[in-house]
């Protein structure tokens, strides 16, 4: 047996570029499952953590405006843990630039530290009992914008500003996630949380002694929608606003689908990642294997066993798998403390929870050395079932089988090349089919993980076209606290710069369809206002439904509340108790969030009143005035958001700047993929062609022509292998989407003509890149000994 | 100072040629201090035991591997240093292989595993000097030109190899146990096929063997024992292929 075990280490030591590849595969797949698992995992218990260290509620209730001593009443709730009453009131930042930050204020106690939903100090100090002008700012905002603890914060409050000190930077577990409403998506130093004094914000806005936010914990064991109704009793008389439970709370409801969607990264991606290094595992080592026959002969002949035969193959399969493994975990951990620790800082998540998970690590071994062991045991096996003499037997014929013309030939044979540097190529492709299968399998594989990527980004960029120029076609825009009537509009629209100013309503409002429910904005708008643009999927035009009286809904609000075109559902505001009916005229696909849409008229019946009233503007305007306009509309009374869209672009694409730089890691680890799968693949192609290609080099081809066969040969098979490669990704993007779509936005799985093309060349590059070790190896044959290999 | 005597009629000169291999720590000597002239026309069998040197010797005389030291002259090229894309123009133009295994190109049909040797030598000259069909003809595989390997012979195969080896119209035709793999029948066709070249072309032939037997259709026999060239017999009367048993 030592002698195998020797003969086991002097194979891998012949062959180390092909083992090394094959152990390289096994790292790669372990390597993004481990990285991937436990990032995933870490991230989990990270949020999990700042949820339980930094109490965040279990559910708040909005209010118009209740008394602070209500307080006390809601703390006495049976099921009750602890509650905090807040003030909590979205104004401005005057930063003097082009950017209009929202600036939500929330009054925090100062005589101690919140019961629910407190704040970590990361920098600086918690708030001064006797301290005025104190703001603790939000950490986002502050890695944003730079701003740090002494630095003074101006508030645009109208025409009037109120300039506050920055004493500490504070992470929470309410803002993690840091937007202000549920479905929105995250900017960069657009939106800022500053934590005052109770007291202070009362008196900033002229409210003292009311809150008009209650946030909750609940008892442990404790029957939550009890609790809820409890609260909402007391809170009744003060008019209720909303109801959110955590698993709705705008951050946590974000931080969720990214965790959900990270799951489904973590389960989905390395398992295909696993599933292509196992099966190209497979197919080399089979190869490989198979390629030892004569040995395994030798070895039966001279006295071993069949046992000890196959536990020799076995052996070589454990090596690779278990290097492999051993180095995937290794690096794997070192990956996913690095992605975990990116997520946890992109997302605001103030800790980091980092373990080892033994399950993770069981789990990749085992499928990886499972791959390894069938994939040398099977070729083993039926090697070491034939009779020795068989086995060794040196058959000159073997390597002949599989010579035909091939249809295509026999179809085209005219039009084809005449010449044998193609004609060979092409009929090695319809020779050994199981050999074409699996190197256009190879080929396919490699390329899945790129395509995926590739598909991402299109799809990202597609749908931020959809949102930014075709659906949103306004310039700047701006929300007001209070309605206001058509006299606003027209002062707007005579303003310099003003092109078009179009009036809308944003109601908040609880949608209703038989058991399903929905909390959010119904949009009214003028039927011929032109500043959102309507993709209808189903029914009629929504110029035509918004006349007719019926609300557009999007295609995700429609898919939540189980409704189509013709059903109706029921709408409640908090500005009138009677639920009011709407019938479903249309479908638009809206890319993000769960709007719905009805007409101005309409909405009269939502908000109770007889005359048209609005709450926000949307203004095109001259580029050159874009920010003058912005000004003048924040200064109107009661402005809350100004936004202008060129604004809000560059603040996405920012944000997208981490997306990009973590799926750019992904896709420099398809290609690395797609590196050594070809490798492998051609390797193997070469190797079972030794005396055919010596034979050819003897009797006087150039080295350059046998280079340019292979490659053609190759590029056959790519012919195969690309089109499969990108129909099996953009399939898997999918499948990777449909599981991401919630509805807060629906992605769809788009690549651009100009990503194929791309694609396909960086595909061809990678393939002439790993045709080289093997060519080298063509123009390295020692043609004495390939003439008479056996094969 | 040159201690070979040559002709206008020496195809190949072998001068003091030393042939080292390294495996692993040890350095073994294929080939020692050989000295060789073969003439033109003749039909040379190498005989000697395994491992005696005769394969290298073959190798480098058909420029598949290159000496240690010394000259190795063909058709008066020296092709001792020739690098490797000048040794591939010389296999491509003056010889021609015939190999214990066939190693005929799987996917092509008898005819174009000659075709394809002939537009090897198209693309050097310019045309081709032979027609496939003829060359088939001749080695006495009249029917079978589009038949593939696998539906070939052993004994078919092997005549189709020495078709191949012929459609270069090479000086010298190598062959390294050309019947090694094949039975005493088919053995003697191949033989037959080469002798039939050798005599109507006046193709130089070299055929290393271990069968002893095969000498006796040679014009001289080398014998080679521990790298050097132990005696070379002449045959004044050599016998055809179909005279000899084996």
């Amino acid at each position: 047996m030592r002698i195998l075990l020797l003969k086991t280490w002097r194979d891998l030591l012949a062959r180390k570029g092909q083992f090394g590849a094959l152990i390289l595969l096994v790292m790669l797949g372990i390597l993004s499952f481990v990285s991937f698992r436990t990032s995933y995992n870490d991230l989990t218990a990270s949020v999990e953590r700042a949820n339980s260290e930094l109490k965040l509620a279990d559910f708040t209730v909005g209010v118009v405006s209740a008394p602070k001593g209500e307080i006390a009443s809601v703390a006495r709730l049976p099921g009750v843990r602890a509650v905090e009453g807040r003030l909590i009131v979205d104004t401005g930042l005057d930063v003097g630039t082009n950017k209009q930050p929202v600036a939500r204020i929330i009054g925090v106690p100062v005589d101690h530290r919140p019961r629910v939903n407190d704040l970590l100090v990361e920098k600086g100090r918690y708030l001064s009992a006797d301290g005025r002008g104190e703001v603790l700012l939000h950490a986002k905002y502050a890695n944003d914008t730079g701003a740090k603890v002494g630095d003074t914060i101006t508030l645009r409050m109208g025409e009037e500003r109120r300039r506050l000190k920055v004493v500490g930077i504070v992470a929470s577990a309410e803002y993690m996630y840091a937007i202000r409403s549920k479905g929105d998506l995250p900017t960069k130093g657009e939106f800022a949380v500053l934590f005052v004094p109770q007291r202070d914000a009362e008196e900033l806005f002229g409210r003292q002694g009311t809150i008009s936010d209650v946030a909750v914990l609940i008892d442990s064991g404790a029957n939550l929608d009890r609790v809820v109704d409890r609260v909402e009793d007391v809170l009744e008389p003060y008019r209720i606003v909303d109801t959110v439970k955590r698993a709705d709370q705008p951050s946590s409801f974000a931080l969720n689908e990214e965790i959900r969607q990270n799951r489904v990264m973590a389960v989905a991606l390395p398992a295909l990642i696993l599933a292509i290094s196992t099966s190209s595992l497979f197919i080399a080592l089979s190869r490989l294997v198979s390629s030892q026959r004569g040995q395994v002969g030798l070895a039966k002949a001279l006295g071993y066993s069949d046992g000890q035969v196959l536990l020799h193959y076995l052996l070589f399969s454990l090596i690779i798998g278990g290097a492999g493994s051993l180095l995937g975990i290794g690096l794997g951990d070192l990956a996913s403390r690095g992605i975990a620790q990116q997520y946890v800082q992109l997302l605001g998540v103030p800790y980091m929870a980092h373990r080892f998970y033994p399950d993770v690590v069981g789990i990749a071994v085992i499928l990886s050395l499972a791959a390894c062991v069938v994939a040398g045991l099977a070729p083993a096996w039926r090697s070491s079932r034939m009779a020795p003499a068989e086995a060794m037997r040196a058959d000159p014929n073997v390597a002949l089988a599989g010579g035909r013309r091939p249809l295509v030939e026999r179809l085209l044979g005219r039009a084809l090349p005449k010449s044998f540097t193609f004609r060979i190529p092409l009929r090695n492709v319809f020779r050994a089919r199981r050999r074409t299968a699996y190197t256009i399998l190879g080929i396919a594989f490699a390329l899945v993980l790129t395509v995926a990527t590739r598909s991402s980004f299109d799809s990202i960029d597609v749908l931020i076209d959809q949102v930014f120029t075709k659906g949103e076609r306004w310039d700047v825009m701006a929300a007001y606290e209070q309605p206001f009537g058509g006299e606003r509009l027209a002062t707007v629209r005579r303003w310099r710069g003003v092109h078009l100013a179009q009036g809308a309503l944003m109601l908040p409002a609880e949608l209703r369809a038989d058991s399903a429910k929905h909390e959010g904005l119904v949009t009214a708008m003028d039927p011929r206002a032109t500043f959102h643009g309507f993709k209808i999927v189903e029914g009629p035009e929504a110029r035509e439904v918004l006349e007719h009286g019926d609300v557009v809904l999007s295609v995700g609000l429609a898919r939540k509340l189980g409704i189509g075109v013709g059903g109706t559902l029921s709408a409640k505001t908090p500005y009138r108790d009677e639920r009011v009916k709407l019938r479903v005229g249309s479908i638009s696909d809206e890319a993000l969030g769960a709007p719905a849409y009805v007409s101005l008229k309409r909405s009269r019946d939502l908000l109770g009143t007889s005359a048209v009233r609005y709450n926000a503007i949307y203004a095109n305007v001259d580029p050159r005035l874009a920010d003058d306009v912005k000004d003048e509309l924040f200064d109107l009374p009661g402005a809350i958001q100004v936004n202008v869209k060129t604004g809000m672009l560059s603040s996405l694409l920012q944000m997208m700047e981490f997306a990009y730089f973590y799926e750019g890691l992904l896709y420099g680890f398809g290609w690395a993929m797609a590196f050594v799968v070809i490798y492998t693949t051609f390797t193997s192609n070469v190797l079972e062609r030794t005396r055919e290609i010596a034979t050819m080099r003897t009797i006087g081809e150039s080295n350059a022509r046998l280079a340019l066969m292979v490659t053609i040969e190759n590029l056959l098979l790519a012919l195969a292998g690309i089109p499969l490669g990108i129909w099996l990704g953009i399939r898997m993007t999918e499948a990777l989407y449909a599981s991401f779509s919630s509805e807060a936005y629906s992605l769809k799985a788009t690549i651009l003509p100009l990503s194929v093309l791309w694609l396909v060349v960086a595909t061809l590059v990678v393939l002439l890149l790993s045709e080289v070790p093997p060519i080298r190896r063509i123009f390295r044959l020692d043609l004495a000994e390939a003439t008479k290999v056996m094969e | 100072m040159s201690k070979v005597t040559t002709t206008e009629r020496s195809l190949v000169v072998l001068e003091d040629v030393v042939k080292t291999y390294r495996m692993g720590e040890v350095e073994v000597t294929a080939l020692n201090h050989t000295d060789l002239v073969l003439d033109r026309g003749e039909f040379v069998v190498i005989l000697g035991p395994s491992g005696s040197g005769k394969t290298t010797l073959l190798n480098l005389i058909g420029g598949i591997d290159s000496p240690s030291e010394g000259h190795v002259v063909v058709d008066g090229e020296d092709i001792s240093r020739y690098g490797q894309r000048e040794l591939t123009l010389f296999r491509r133009r003056k010889v021609g292989f015939v190999f214990q295994f066939f190693n005929l190109i799987p996917t092509l049909t008898a005819r174009e595993n000659v075709d394809f040797a002939l537009e090897l030598t198209r693309r050097h000259d310019g045309h081709a000097k032979r027609d496939s069909s003829e060359l088939l003809s001749k080695v006495g595989l009249g029917e079978r030109f589009d038949h593939f390997p696998y539906q070939l012979s052993g004994g078919e195969q092997q005549r189709v190899a020495v078709a191949r080896a012929l459609a270069k119209d090479p000086a010298l035709i190598l062959g390294d146990e050309p019947t090694g793999n094949l039975d005493f029948r088919t053995g003697k066709l191949v033989l037959s096929a080469l002798h039939e070249v050798h005599v109507t072309a006046g193709t130089t032939i070299v055929v290393v063997t271990h069968n002893q037997p095969l000498a006796q259709i040679a014009d001289r026999v080398l014998h080679i024992r521990e790298g050097r060239i132990a005696s070379i017999e002449v045959n004044e009367h050599p016998l055809e292929p179909e005279q000899i048993e084996w």
